[in-house]
Protein backbone atom coordinates (compact mmCIF):
# COMPACT_ATOMS: atom_id res chain seq x y z
CA UNK A 1 0.00 0.00 0.00
CA UNK A 2 1.43 3.31 -0.96
CA UNK A 3 -1.19 5.71 0.30
CA UNK A 4 0.26 8.18 2.71
CA UNK A 5 -1.87 10.95 4.01
CA UNK A 6 -0.79 14.23 5.53
CA UNK A 7 -1.44 12.69 8.89
CA UNK A 8 2.15 11.58 8.83
CA UNK A 9 3.17 15.20 9.37
CA UNK A 10 4.14 15.56 12.98
CA UNK A 11 3.27 18.39 15.38
CA UNK A 12 6.63 20.07 15.08
CA UNK A 13 6.54 20.06 11.32
CA UNK A 14 3.01 21.45 11.18
CA UNK A 15 3.87 24.19 13.65
CA UNK A 16 7.03 25.16 11.79
CA UNK A 17 5.17 25.31 8.53
CA UNK A 18 2.46 27.45 10.06
CA UNK A 19 5.03 29.81 11.54
CA UNK A 20 6.39 30.25 8.03
CA UNK A 21 2.94 31.17 6.78
CA UNK A 22 2.15 27.92 4.97
CA UNK A 23 -1.61 28.02 4.48
CA UNK A 24 -1.73 24.36 3.44
CA UNK A 25 -0.46 23.39 6.89
CA UNK A 26 -3.26 25.44 8.43
CA UNK A 27 -5.82 23.65 6.27
CA UNK A 28 -4.37 20.33 7.36
CA UNK A 29 -4.52 21.34 11.01
CA UNK A 30 -8.12 22.40 10.54
CA UNK A 31 -9.05 18.95 9.30
CA UNK A 32 -6.95 17.15 11.88
CA UNK A 33 -8.67 18.60 14.91
CA UNK A 34 -12.05 19.42 13.43
CA UNK A 35 -13.97 16.78 15.37
CA UNK A 36 -12.27 17.41 18.67
CA UNK A 37 -12.66 21.18 18.61
CA UNK A 38 -16.20 21.34 17.29
CA UNK A 39 -17.32 18.80 19.83
CA UNK A 40 -16.32 21.18 22.60
CA UNK A 41 -18.92 23.69 21.44
CA UNK A 42 -21.55 21.15 20.44
CA UNK A 43 -21.41 19.47 23.84
CA UNK A 44 -21.73 22.87 25.51
CA UNK A 45 -25.06 23.91 24.00
CA UNK A 46 -23.74 25.11 20.65
CA UNK A 47 -24.83 24.18 17.16
CA UNK A 48 -22.52 22.63 14.59
CA UNK A 49 -22.55 25.93 12.70
CA UNK A 50 -21.45 27.81 15.83
CA UNK A 51 -18.85 25.14 16.56
CA UNK A 52 -17.35 25.48 13.10
CA UNK A 53 -17.35 29.24 13.42
CA UNK A 54 -15.60 29.21 16.79
CA UNK A 55 -13.02 26.69 15.61
CA UNK A 56 -12.25 28.73 12.51
CA UNK A 57 -11.88 31.90 14.58
CA UNK A 58 -9.62 30.06 17.00
CA UNK A 59 -7.38 28.85 14.21
CA UNK A 60 -7.14 32.36 12.80
CA UNK A 61 -6.05 33.63 16.22
CA UNK A 62 -3.54 30.78 16.44
CA UNK A 63 -2.26 31.50 12.94
CA UNK A 64 -1.77 35.18 13.71
CA UNK A 65 0.18 34.43 16.86
CA UNK A 66 2.31 31.81 15.18
CA UNK A 67 3.12 33.71 12.00
CA UNK A 68 3.94 36.92 13.85
CA UNK A 69 6.42 35.08 16.06
CA UNK A 70 4.45 35.97 19.15
CA UNK A 71 3.88 32.44 20.25
CA UNK A 72 6.09 30.14 22.25
CA UNK A 73 4.33 26.83 22.52
CA UNK A 74 4.69 25.26 25.92
CA UNK A 75 1.98 22.70 25.36
CA UNK A 76 0.66 20.68 22.46
CA UNK A 77 -0.83 22.68 19.64
CA UNK A 78 -4.17 20.96 20.17
CA UNK A 79 -4.18 21.98 23.83
CA UNK A 80 -3.48 25.57 22.92
CA UNK A 81 -6.10 25.70 20.18
CA UNK A 82 -8.57 23.95 22.44
CA UNK A 83 -8.04 26.67 25.04
CA UNK A 84 -8.65 29.36 22.47
CA UNK A 85 -11.87 27.62 21.43
CA UNK A 86 -12.96 27.42 25.06
CA UNK A 87 -12.36 31.10 25.63
CA UNK A 88 -14.00 32.18 22.40
CA UNK A 89 -17.02 30.04 23.12
CA UNK A 90 -17.22 31.37 26.67
CA UNK A 91 -17.13 34.90 25.29
CA UNK A 92 -19.79 34.07 22.74
CA UNK A 93 -22.05 32.63 25.45
CA UNK A 94 -21.52 35.79 27.51
CA UNK A 95 -22.31 37.92 24.50
CA UNK A 96 -25.51 36.00 23.84
CA UNK A 97 -26.55 36.30 27.45
CA UNK A 98 -25.81 40.03 27.47
CA UNK A 99 -27.69 40.52 24.23
CA UNK A 100 -30.71 38.69 25.54
CA UNK A 101 -30.67 40.80 28.74
CA UNK A 102 -30.32 43.99 26.75
CA UNK A 103 -33.22 42.97 24.56
CA UNK A 104 -35.30 42.39 27.67
CA UNK A 105 -34.31 45.80 29.04
CA UNK A 106 -34.71 47.46 25.66
CA UNK A 107 -31.25 48.92 26.09
CA UNK A 108 -29.55 47.75 22.90
CA UNK A 109 -26.94 50.31 21.91
CA UNK A 110 -25.30 50.46 18.53
CA UNK A 111 -22.10 52.34 17.91
CA UNK A 112 -23.01 53.52 14.45
CA UNK A 113 -19.99 55.81 14.20
CA UNK A 114 -17.50 52.98 14.65
CA UNK A 115 -19.48 50.72 12.35
CA UNK A 116 -19.51 53.42 9.68
CA UNK A 117 -15.75 53.92 9.93
CA UNK A 118 -15.17 50.18 9.65
CA UNK A 119 -17.37 50.07 6.58
CA UNK A 120 -15.43 52.88 4.96
CA UNK A 121 -12.10 51.21 5.61
CA UNK A 122 -13.32 47.86 4.29
CA UNK A 123 -14.52 49.60 1.14
CA UNK A 124 -11.17 51.35 0.70
CA UNK A 125 -9.26 48.08 1.18
CA UNK A 126 -11.42 46.54 -1.52
CA UNK A 127 -10.33 49.25 -3.91
CA UNK A 128 -6.69 48.21 -3.63
CA UNK A 129 -5.10 45.78 -6.05
CA UNK A 130 -4.54 42.19 -4.95
CA UNK A 131 -0.79 42.59 -4.41
CA UNK A 132 -1.28 45.75 -2.38
CA UNK A 133 -3.84 44.01 -0.19
CA UNK A 134 -1.48 41.08 0.37
CA UNK A 135 1.50 43.27 1.20
CA UNK A 136 -0.45 45.26 3.76
CA UNK A 137 -2.20 42.25 5.28
CA UNK A 138 1.08 40.35 5.63
CA UNK A 139 2.64 43.43 7.22
CA UNK A 140 -0.11 44.25 9.72
CA UNK A 141 -1.71 40.88 10.39
CA UNK A 142 1.02 38.28 10.05
CA UNK A 143 3.61 40.94 10.98
CA UNK A 144 5.95 39.45 8.44
CA UNK A 145 9.37 40.91 7.89
CA UNK A 146 10.05 42.68 4.61
CA UNK A 147 12.24 39.74 3.62
CA UNK A 148 9.38 37.29 4.18
CA UNK A 149 6.97 39.51 2.28
CA UNK A 150 9.42 39.70 -0.61
CA UNK A 151 9.85 35.92 -0.60
CA UNK A 152 6.17 35.22 -0.34
CA UNK A 153 5.13 37.61 -3.07
CA UNK A 154 8.11 37.06 -5.35
CA UNK A 155 9.62 40.55 -5.07
CA UNK A 156 13.25 40.97 -6.09
CA UNK A 157 14.41 42.07 -2.62
CA UNK A 158 13.41 43.74 0.62
CA UNK A 159 13.76 47.22 -0.88
CA UNK A 160 11.12 46.37 -3.45
CA UNK A 161 8.87 45.05 -0.67
CA UNK A 162 9.45 48.23 1.38
CA UNK A 163 8.65 50.51 -1.53
CA UNK A 164 5.57 48.51 -2.40
CA UNK A 165 4.37 48.58 1.17
CA UNK A 166 4.94 52.33 1.41
CA UNK A 167 3.06 53.06 -1.81
CA UNK A 168 0.18 50.75 -0.99
CA UNK A 169 -0.20 52.18 2.48
CA UNK A 170 -0.10 55.72 1.12
CA UNK A 171 -2.81 54.86 -1.34
CA UNK A 172 -4.98 53.33 1.37
CA UNK A 173 -4.42 56.28 3.71
CA UNK A 174 -5.43 58.70 0.97
CA UNK A 175 -8.56 56.73 0.14
CA UNK A 176 -9.57 56.56 3.79
CA UNK A 177 -8.83 60.23 4.45
CA UNK A 178 -10.91 61.28 1.45
CA UNK A 179 -13.84 59.19 2.66
CA UNK A 180 -13.42 60.32 6.28
CA UNK A 181 -13.51 63.98 5.36
CA UNK A 182 -16.65 63.38 3.30
CA UNK A 183 -18.25 61.90 6.39
CA UNK A 184 -16.78 64.51 8.75
CA UNK A 185 -14.76 61.93 10.57
CA UNK A 186 -11.60 63.98 10.48
CA UNK A 187 -11.71 66.48 13.26
CA UNK B 1 1.07 68.64 11.32
CA UNK B 2 2.67 65.28 12.02
CA UNK B 3 6.18 65.11 10.63
CA UNK B 4 7.25 62.43 8.16
CA UNK B 5 9.54 60.91 10.76
CA UNK B 6 6.85 60.81 13.44
CA UNK B 7 4.45 59.30 10.99
CA UNK B 8 6.94 56.55 10.22
CA UNK B 9 7.39 55.81 13.92
CA UNK B 10 3.62 55.87 14.29
CA UNK B 11 3.32 53.30 11.53
CA UNK B 12 5.89 51.08 13.21
CA UNK B 13 4.01 51.47 16.48
CA UNK B 14 0.73 50.42 14.89
CA UNK B 15 2.49 47.59 13.04
CA UNK B 16 3.98 46.37 16.32
CA UNK B 17 7.54 46.83 15.10
CA UNK B 18 8.99 48.87 17.96
CA UNK B 19 10.98 47.41 20.78
CA UNK B 20 9.98 48.12 24.37
CA UNK B 21 12.28 51.13 24.67
CA UNK B 22 11.15 52.74 21.39
CA UNK B 23 7.57 52.04 22.29
CA UNK B 24 7.84 53.75 25.66
CA UNK B 25 9.53 56.77 24.08
CA UNK B 26 6.83 57.03 21.45
CA UNK B 27 4.05 56.75 24.00
CA UNK B 28 5.62 59.57 25.97
CA UNK B 29 5.71 61.71 22.85
CA UNK B 30 2.13 60.74 22.12
CA UNK B 31 0.90 61.90 25.52
CA UNK B 32 1.82 65.51 24.74
CA UNK B 33 0.75 65.67 21.12
CA UNK B 34 -2.94 65.74 20.23
CA UNK B 35 -2.28 65.76 16.51
CA UNK B 36 -0.26 62.62 16.85
CA UNK B 37 -3.04 61.08 18.92
CA UNK B 38 -5.56 61.81 16.19
CA UNK B 39 -3.26 60.38 13.54
CA UNK B 40 -2.78 57.30 15.70
CA UNK B 41 -6.53 56.80 16.01
CA UNK B 42 -6.93 56.81 12.23
CA UNK B 43 -3.94 54.54 11.68
CA UNK B 44 -5.21 52.07 14.23
CA UNK B 45 -8.55 51.97 12.50
CA UNK B 46 -6.84 51.31 9.17
CA UNK B 47 -4.58 48.61 10.57
CA UNK B 48 -7.58 47.14 12.36
CA UNK B 49 -9.48 47.05 9.08
CA UNK B 50 -6.59 45.27 7.36
CA UNK B 51 -6.36 42.71 10.15
CA UNK B 52 -10.07 42.13 10.04
CA UNK B 53 -9.98 41.69 6.27
CA UNK B 54 -7.12 39.19 6.50
CA UNK B 55 -8.85 37.26 9.28
CA UNK B 56 -11.98 37.08 7.14
CA UNK B 57 -9.92 35.88 4.19
CA UNK B 58 -8.31 33.10 6.25
CA UNK B 59 -11.66 32.13 7.67
CA UNK B 60 -13.12 31.88 4.21
CA UNK B 61 -10.21 29.69 3.21
CA UNK B 62 -10.96 27.35 6.11
CA UNK B 63 -14.64 27.31 5.23
CA UNK B 64 -13.70 25.84 1.87
CA UNK B 65 -11.68 23.02 3.40
CA UNK B 66 -13.65 19.77 3.14
CA UNK B 67 -14.41 18.15 6.46
CA UNK B 68 -16.61 15.23 7.24
CA UNK B 69 -19.82 16.70 8.56
CA UNK B 70 -21.15 13.45 9.89
CA UNK B 71 -22.40 13.92 13.43
CA UNK B 72 -20.79 12.05 16.28
CA UNK B 73 -22.75 9.20 17.72
CA UNK B 74 -22.82 9.07 21.48
CA UNK B 75 -23.36 5.33 21.44
CA UNK B 76 -20.15 4.94 19.52
CA UNK B 77 -18.23 7.19 21.86
CA UNK B 78 -18.92 4.78 24.63
CA UNK B 79 -17.03 2.18 22.70
CA UNK B 80 -13.75 4.05 22.54
CA UNK B 81 -12.02 1.93 25.13
CA UNK B 82 -13.32 -1.20 23.52
CA UNK B 83 -12.09 -0.01 20.13
CA UNK B 84 -8.61 0.58 21.44
CA UNK B 85 -8.43 -2.78 23.16
CA UNK B 86 -10.17 -4.75 20.45
CA UNK B 87 -8.10 -3.09 17.78
CA UNK B 88 -4.99 -4.41 19.41
CA UNK B 89 -6.35 -7.93 19.38
CA UNK B 90 -7.71 -7.64 15.86
CA UNK B 91 -4.56 -5.91 14.72
CA UNK B 92 -2.50 -8.86 15.78
CA UNK B 93 -4.97 -11.21 14.14
CA UNK B 94 -4.96 -9.23 10.95
CA UNK B 95 -1.23 -8.93 11.04
CA UNK B 96 -0.94 -12.70 11.04
CA UNK B 97 -3.71 -13.00 8.48
CA UNK B 98 -1.99 -10.71 6.00
CA UNK B 99 1.46 -11.98 6.73
CA UNK B 100 0.93 -15.70 6.76
CA UNK B 101 4.07 -16.28 4.70
CA UNK B 102 6.10 -14.25 7.07
CA UNK B 103 5.04 -15.58 10.42
CA UNK B 104 8.58 -16.52 11.34
CA UNK B 105 9.36 -12.79 11.61
CA UNK B 106 7.05 -12.49 14.58
CA UNK B 107 7.52 -14.87 17.47
CA UNK B 108 4.60 -17.25 17.59
CA UNK B 109 4.45 -16.77 21.32
CA UNK B 110 4.12 -13.02 21.16
CA UNK B 111 1.51 -12.05 23.67
CA UNK B 112 -1.50 -9.98 22.84
CA UNK B 113 -0.28 -7.24 25.12
CA UNK B 114 2.93 -6.86 23.23
CA UNK B 115 1.22 -6.72 19.90
CA UNK B 116 -1.27 -4.23 21.26
CA UNK B 117 1.45 -1.70 21.81
CA UNK B 118 2.65 -1.92 18.26
CA UNK B 119 -0.43 -2.43 16.20
CA UNK B 120 -3.36 -0.22 16.82
CA UNK B 121 -6.32 0.58 14.70
CA UNK B 122 -7.12 4.21 14.46
CA UNK B 123 -10.00 6.24 13.20
CA UNK B 124 -12.34 3.31 13.49
CA UNK B 125 -15.11 5.23 11.88
CA UNK B 126 -15.48 8.60 10.20
CA UNK B 127 -18.31 9.34 12.56
CA UNK B 128 -15.90 9.20 15.43
CA UNK B 129 -13.54 11.97 16.34
CA UNK B 130 -9.97 11.82 15.21
CA UNK B 131 -9.07 12.45 18.79
CA UNK B 132 -11.44 11.33 21.44
CA UNK B 133 -12.18 13.49 24.43
CA UNK B 134 -14.76 12.55 27.01
CA UNK B 135 -17.66 14.97 26.79
CA UNK B 136 -17.87 15.55 30.50
CA UNK B 137 -14.22 16.53 30.64
CA UNK B 138 -14.90 19.27 28.10
CA UNK B 139 -17.87 20.40 29.98
CA UNK B 140 -16.08 20.47 33.30
CA UNK B 141 -13.10 22.24 31.87
CA UNK B 142 -15.33 24.85 30.37
CA UNK B 143 -17.23 25.46 33.53
CA UNK B 144 -14.85 24.96 36.40
CA UNK B 145 -11.15 24.94 35.75
CA UNK B 146 -9.01 27.88 36.67
CA UNK B 147 -7.38 29.16 33.51
CA UNK B 148 -3.64 29.46 33.11
CA UNK B 149 -2.19 30.97 29.98
CA UNK B 150 0.37 29.21 27.84
CA UNK B 151 3.41 31.41 27.54
CA UNK B 152 3.13 33.98 24.78
CA UNK B 153 5.40 36.89 24.12
CA UNK B 154 2.82 39.19 22.67
CA UNK B 155 2.31 42.75 23.70
CA UNK B 156 -0.35 43.60 21.20
CA UNK B 157 -2.96 46.12 22.06
CA UNK B 158 -5.66 45.30 19.56
CA UNK B 159 -8.69 43.24 20.32
CA UNK B 160 -7.53 39.89 18.98
CA UNK B 161 -6.84 38.71 22.48
CA UNK B 162 -9.43 36.06 22.91
CA UNK B 163 -6.98 33.79 24.69
CA UNK B 164 -5.41 36.49 26.87
CA UNK B 165 -4.62 35.24 30.34
CA UNK B 166 -7.52 32.89 30.50
CA UNK B 167 -6.19 30.01 28.51
CA UNK B 168 -6.36 26.82 30.40
CA UNK B 169 -3.61 24.32 30.51
CA UNK B 170 -5.64 21.30 29.74
CA UNK B 171 -4.50 18.50 27.55
CA UNK B 172 -7.51 17.20 25.68
CA UNK B 173 -5.43 14.38 24.30
CA UNK B 174 -3.68 13.31 27.46
CA UNK B 175 -5.79 10.27 28.19
CA UNK B 176 -6.77 8.89 24.88
CA UNK B 177 -4.86 10.53 22.10
CA UNK B 178 -1.50 9.30 20.98
CA UNK B 179 -1.41 10.72 17.50
CA UNK B 180 1.48 13.05 18.14
CA UNK B 181 3.59 10.46 19.80
CA UNK B 182 2.68 8.01 17.09
CA UNK B 183 3.43 10.52 14.37
CA UNK B 184 6.72 11.44 15.94
CA UNK B 185 7.78 7.83 16.18
CA UNK B 186 6.31 6.66 12.92
CA UNK B 187 9.70 6.34 11.36
CA UNK B 188 11.35 4.45 14.19
CA UNK B 189 8.48 2.09 14.79
CA UNK B 190 7.35 0.64 11.48
CA UNK B 191 4.15 -0.72 12.87
CA UNK B 192 3.18 2.31 14.89
CA UNK B 193 0.18 4.14 13.64
CA UNK B 194 -0.87 7.71 13.25
CA UNK B 195 -4.36 8.99 13.57
CA UNK B 196 -5.07 9.75 9.99
CA UNK B 197 -8.22 11.53 9.10
CA UNK B 198 -9.90 9.80 6.23
CA UNK B 199 -12.45 12.15 4.84
CA UNK B 200 -15.30 10.14 3.42
CA UNK B 201 -17.96 11.51 1.15
CA UNK B 202 -20.97 9.77 -0.22
CA UNK B 203 -22.39 10.34 -3.66
CA UNK B 204 -25.83 8.94 -4.36
CA UNK B 205 -26.24 10.76 -7.65
CA UNK B 206 -23.82 8.82 -9.80
CA UNK B 207 -25.84 6.70 -12.21
CA UNK B 208 -22.93 4.57 -13.34
CA UNK B 209 -21.68 3.59 -9.92
CA UNK B 210 -24.22 2.45 -7.37
CA UNK B 211 -22.10 0.55 -4.85
CA UNK B 212 -18.54 1.55 -5.50
CA UNK B 213 -15.71 3.45 -3.94
CA UNK B 214 -12.77 5.55 -5.01
CA UNK B 215 -9.77 7.17 -3.36
CA UNK B 216 -9.24 10.53 -4.93
CA UNK B 217 -7.23 13.53 -3.74
CA UNK B 218 -6.78 11.94 -0.35
CA UNK B 219 -10.47 11.43 0.16
CA UNK B 220 -12.66 8.38 0.08
CA UNK B 221 -15.73 8.64 -2.11
CA UNK B 222 -18.52 6.16 -1.60
CA UNK B 223 -20.88 5.91 -4.54
CA UNK B 224 -24.36 4.64 -3.86
CA UNK B 225 -27.18 5.24 -1.46
CA UNK B 226 -25.27 4.89 1.77
CA UNK B 227 -27.32 5.67 4.80
CA UNK B 228 -25.67 8.28 6.92
CA UNK B 229 -24.01 7.07 10.10
CA UNK B 230 -24.38 3.46 9.16
CA UNK B 231 -20.99 2.99 7.64
CA UNK B 232 -17.65 2.88 9.34
CA UNK B 233 -14.13 2.99 8.03
CA UNK B 234 -11.61 0.79 9.81
CA UNK B 235 -7.90 1.22 9.47
CA UNK B 236 -5.21 -1.19 10.53
CA UNK B 237 -1.53 -0.58 10.45
CA UNK B 238 1.07 -3.29 10.23
CA UNK B 239 4.62 -3.23 8.87
CA UNK B 240 4.18 0.23 7.36
CA UNK B 241 1.11 -0.98 5.54
CA UNK B 242 -2.30 0.41 6.02
CA UNK B 243 -5.27 -1.83 5.45
CA UNK B 244 -8.71 -0.34 5.36
CA UNK B 245 -12.14 -1.83 5.53
CA UNK B 246 -15.59 -0.45 5.12
CA UNK B 247 -18.25 -1.77 7.42
CA UNK B 248 -21.74 -1.25 6.12
CA UNK B 249 -24.95 -3.05 7.02
CA UNK B 250 -23.38 -6.13 8.55
CA UNK B 251 -20.82 -6.61 5.80
CA UNK B 252 -17.15 -5.77 5.54
CA UNK B 253 -15.50 -4.58 2.35
CA UNK B 254 -11.80 -4.29 1.68
CA UNK B 255 -10.79 -0.79 0.55
CA UNK B 256 -7.84 -0.66 -1.77
CA UNK B 257 -6.26 2.77 -2.03
CA UNK B 258 -3.48 1.89 -4.44
CA UNK B 259 -4.85 4.08 -7.21
CA UNK B 260 -7.72 6.44 -7.82
CA UNK B 261 -9.80 4.06 -9.93
CA UNK B 262 -13.43 3.51 -9.06
CA UNK B 263 -13.82 0.02 -7.67
CA UNK B 264 -16.88 -2.01 -6.82
CA UNK B 265 -17.53 -3.00 -3.23
CA UNK B 266 -17.52 -6.73 -2.71
CA UNK B 267 -18.37 -8.16 0.70
CA UNK B 268 -15.69 -10.17 2.44
CA UNK B 269 -16.78 -13.81 2.70
CA UNK B 270 -13.83 -15.30 4.55
CA UNK B 271 -15.42 -16.26 7.90
CA UNK B 272 -12.09 -16.07 9.76
CA UNK B 273 -11.47 -12.50 8.64
CA UNK B 274 -15.06 -11.48 9.26
CA UNK B 275 -14.76 -12.91 12.76
CA UNK B 276 -11.62 -10.90 13.43
CA UNK B 277 -13.14 -7.74 12.07
CA UNK B 278 -16.21 -8.30 14.20
CA UNK B 279 -13.97 -8.70 17.20
CA UNK B 280 -12.26 -5.41 16.46
CA UNK B 281 -15.62 -3.67 16.28
CA UNK B 282 -16.48 -5.02 19.71
CA UNK B 283 -19.06 -7.55 18.56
Amino acid sequence: MVYRSNSNMNEKEIFERICKGDEKALEFLYQKYYRMMTKLVISNSGTEEEARDIYQDALVVFWQKATSGNLVLTSKMSTYIYSICQNLWRKELDRKKRLSNEEKDGSVTLDTDTAEREKIIAKCIDQLGETCKKVLMFYYFEEMSMQDIADKLGFANTDTAKTKKYKCKKKLDDLVKAQYSEHDFLD
Amino acid sequence: MVSEKDFETLDHYVGNRLNAHEKAAFEQQLANNTELQQALAVQEQIAGGLRKARAAELKQMLKNVPVSSLPSQPSLLGRIGLWAAAAGVAGSGLYFYFNQDDTAAVPATASTTEIKQDVTAVEPTPQEEAVQVPAETHSDALKKTEPVAPKTTTDKTEEKTAERNTIEVYDPEADTENSNAAAATAEESPRASTRSTIVAETDATNKKYNFHYQFKEGKLFLYGTFEKNLYEIMEFFADNKRTMFLYYKDNYYLLNDENDKVKSLTPIKDPALVKRLNASRGH
